[in-house]
């Protein structure tokens, strides 16, 4: 579970980036978070990843908050950064170790575990070598491979789709769903309102770094009264 | 004119200020360089100011500017090729430029500019002592200074002609630039062993120049009948030196006349080969190559081992040290290089060991105390100077926030980074020791007490050096030169070094202690040290490292 209590974040004194959020992620829910650029989604991913520190408000993460008990709370989810250029003169399987460790991974279910994540997103053969002869949607992908390693209850992905070919986002998509059935919780952000539409059990919507809505996609229709799809509505919202 | 701007200001960070602070730190960091290369110029020109004396008296005072010509032509085509190649094929904006509506002469000839006005800097450290002093010791009239300023504004020229031409046939027809950062790394190598060479070959000829023989040559042949062998280097160069020193006859501007016309046919030339050479060899560049060669179980099995974070993150911190070019060159290797430099002057003394020898009766017979001060002082320095820990957030870049959501502490960050300038300084301390005891036959209780007392104080030095990276990290980068060479923080950590290894040396010194007390009082100072910047680190560091963002 992720609870946001009144958080806001400003940068520069004058630009509210986040203002006075509160949200709920419960477990067993695939939760999308949705909004134009410059809304405010990567700053608060960022907050709840312990990227940023939030100016005011509380965040706990299976209970944990994120700022007094920052290692615990860090242990508890897996986090998927939009940007996936990262320790790129490490090879692939040296990086899923190095992530291994910091988690704590037992030995025994490392090799099982990178066996059985590799072959599922088909990067078997790219582990020996570096991750810059990797192309954007590899990245991604060994970089969703270390989030995952440590099978953690909470994923917390921001753009993940990005670069993936569509056999890898078919994948995810089915790993996400399998995920939450297990009654874990899953934090998404993503621009592609078709897959939200598709996947997500609940969605919220920030625009000016406020929450526009949060609940079901089925409750926003009764919002509006109306059988539109989640982009007219969202682009009703966000631009009313 | 508008790409070399772009390229200038991105090269040089000067255009850019980062946040609120009031001083440019890169600004900073060049004055800091010119203003420690000072001592050097001031040397040079006072060199200069002597050697016309002499060499008027047998009418070959031009051989002077010649032969200051001469050098910075081919000191610039030398450091050009790895300038152009980099400059060229290696930067992070090539992939940005190439699908742009631009023709390869513009994109060539943009860097080509900002290539040339780099090596001002370079031509500025070497020619500008010269002509200063020549012309104030010559009593060279107006004429003399306004040919300098052109000679200076286009000698870099043709020498990084001839580079670029090399480069561009080198990484058109051949698959060397294929593996860029092997090619980076053999050439850096290359390059630091070669000044090196240059170095104690240039040492020589102006120790042995003085001889006898060449003298009287000299004597015979007068009116600067010399500058023809001394600057005949590149084209352009001989009528460039003459010009100058005719600067008062017509001999003078058609001379410079020559010499500009040759810059710019050179140029024109440079042009067309590169709108035919250029793209072809860029293109692709970019692509690092991989195996893709299928990871057995049995490969895993060995692969995959379990370590704590902390020694998991040491692990990571070297290899990516180790795996990058720039940061093996300058903060791994540099650590093996060091006794090389130091010996250099007394190898450059071709005829006369004696200055060599006499180290060596210094290193064994010596006061026990003060080679073990020296020693640990070296050290010190050493590790200080290699910028790993004082680089080591900086080189994190824009992956800085990976430091912040994985289930590490920050203060094991700190350590982790701190460890792995111990343990590369000390590698390099570790090779040189037993050598030292060996040729230089210093005792080995010394020896030993170096490597102990070294480590603690080499501890000591890396916690400052990740602290004084905390303060103020350099994060935003496009090419990791920026984060180690152009990086203010490993200059602070060199000077902090300096003076404590000169500290603990007077200290030493000062106390008369014999060589055990010295050893003990030395550890114990650098172990009270590390407690102190540890408990600063846990304090103040880590709140750094939490408040920093990209």
């Amino acid at each position: 579970m992720i609870e946001l209590f009144n958080v806001s974040k400003t940068f520069g004194g004058t630009v509210k980036a986040v203002d006075n959020i509160s949200l709920t992620i419960n477990d067993g829910e695939i939760f999308g978070f949705l909004g134009p650029n410059g809304a405010g989604k990567t700053t608060t991913i960022k907050m709840i990843a312990g990227i940023l520190n939030a100016d005011s408000g509380d965040i706990k993460i299976n209970g944990f908050d994120i700022r007094d008990n920052a290692i615990e709370a860090k242990r508890q989810f897996g986090f998927v950064p939009d940007d996936p250029n990262v320790f790129l003169r490490l090879k692939g399987f040296e990086y899923i170790n190095f992530m291994a460790d910091i988690y704590e991974v037992p030995e025994q279910d490392r090799k099982s575990r990178i066996e059985d994540l590799s072959e599922r997103f088909n990067m078997v053969e790219a582990l020996g070598d570096q991750l810059q002869s990797y192309s954007h949607g590899m990245r991604q992908k060994i970089v969703l491979i270390g989030a995952l390693i440590h099978n953690p209850d909470v994923w917390i992905l921001d753009e993940p789709m990005t670069g993936l070919d569509p056999k890898s986002s078919f994948i995810l998509k089915e790993m996400m769903r399998e995920h939450v059935d297990k009654g874990k919780t899953l934090f998404f952000s993503t621009h592609v309102l078709e897959v939200a539409e598709k996947i997500c059990d609940r969605v919220a919507i920030i625009s000016k770094g406020k929450i526009l809505f949060c609940g079901k996609i089925g409750e926003m229709k009764e919002q509006f009264k109306s059988d539109e799809s989640l982009e007219k509505m969202f682009l009703e919202l966000t631009e009313n | 004119m508008v790409l070399a701007r772009v390229f200038l200001k991105s090269g040089t960070g000067l255009g850019f200020r980062a946040g609120k602070k009031k001083i440019n730190p890169q600004l900073l960091l060049m004055i800091f360089i010119g203003v420690s290369f000072l001592p050097m110029a001031i040397g040079l020109a006072y060199l200069v100011s002597g050697m016309v004396d002499a060499l008027a008296q047998i009418g070959q005072e031009g051989i002077i500017l010649s032969l200051g010509i001469g050098i910075t032509a081919f000191t610039i085509f030398f450091f050009g090729i790895f300038y152009i190649m980099n400059t060229f094929y290696f930067s992070s904006d090539v992939e940005y430029l190439l699908p742009l509506p631009l023709k390869p002469s513009q994109i060539i000839g943009a860097k080509f500019l900002v290539v040339v006005i780099f090596e001002y800097l370079t031509e500025l450290l070497i020619m500008g002592p010269i002509i200063v002093a020549y012309g104030a010791k010559s009593n060279e009239g107006v004429l003399f200074y306004l040919y300098s300023i052109i000679i200076f504004l286009l000698l870099p020229v043709v020498p990084l002609i001839v580079s670029s031409i090399i480069v561009m046939i080198v990484m058109r027809f051949t698959s060397i630039g294929q593996n860029r950062d092997r090619l980076k790394l053999v050439g850096g190598i290359i390059a630091m062993f070669l000044a090196i060479g240059g170095n104690i070959a240039l040492q020589r000829f102006f120790s042995s120049s003085l001889k006898e023989e060449n003298v009287i040559r000299m004597l015979t042949e007068g009116k600067n009948s010399l500058i023809g062998i001394t600057s005949n280097i590149f084209p352009g160069t001989y009528f460039a030196a003459k010009g100058l020193i005719n600067s008062t006859s017509l001999e003078g501007i058609t001379n410079i006349l020559v010499f500009a016309a040759i810059c710019i046919l050179g140029y024109l030339i440079f042009l067309r080969l590169g709108n035919l050479l250029y793209f072809k060899g860029v293109i692709g560049i970019s692509e690092i190559r991989a195996k893709r060669k299928k990871i057995t179980g049995k490969d895993l099995d060995k692969a995959i081992e379990s370590n704590s974070s902390v020694k998991s993150y040491i692990i990571k911190e070297i290899k990516i040290l180790i795996r990058t070019p720039i940061y093996f060159m300058n903060c791994v290797l540099i650590n093996f290089l060091w006794p090389v430099f130091l010996i250099l002057p007394f190898l450059a003394q071709s005829q006369d060991m004696s200055q060599l020898e006499s180290l060596f009766e210094l290193a064994r017979n010596g006061n026990e105390s003060i080679v073990f001060a020296v020693a640990f002082g070296f050290c010190i320095f050493i590790a200080a100077s290699n910028g790993i820990a004082a680089s080591s957030i900086s080189r994190e870049g824009q992956n800085i926030f990976v430091a912040k959501y994985l289930p590490i502490s920050y203060m094991s960050q700190i350590t982790a980074k701190a460890l792995t300038g111990v343990i590369v300084s000390m590698s390099g301390i570790v090779i040189m020791i037993p050598l030292l005891v060996v040729i230089l036959k210093i005792s080995l209780v010394i020896a030993i007490f170096v490597v102990i007392a070294g480590t603690v104080g080499i501890l000591f030095v890396s916690y400052a050096g990740v602290m004084i990276d905390l303060i103020n990290p350099k994060l935003i980068w496009d090419s990791e030169q920026k984060a180690v060479k152009q990086n203010i923080n490993v200059l602070l950590s060199m000077i902090a070094g300096v003076v404590v290894a000169v500290a603990f040396f007077f200290g030493i010194r000062a106390s008369k202690l014999s060589l055990v007390p010295a050893f003990l009082m030395t550890t114990g100072i650098s172990g009270l040290l590390c407690v102190g910047i540890y408990k600063l680190l846990e304090v103040k560091g880590v709140k750094l490292f939490e408040n920093m963002n990209a």
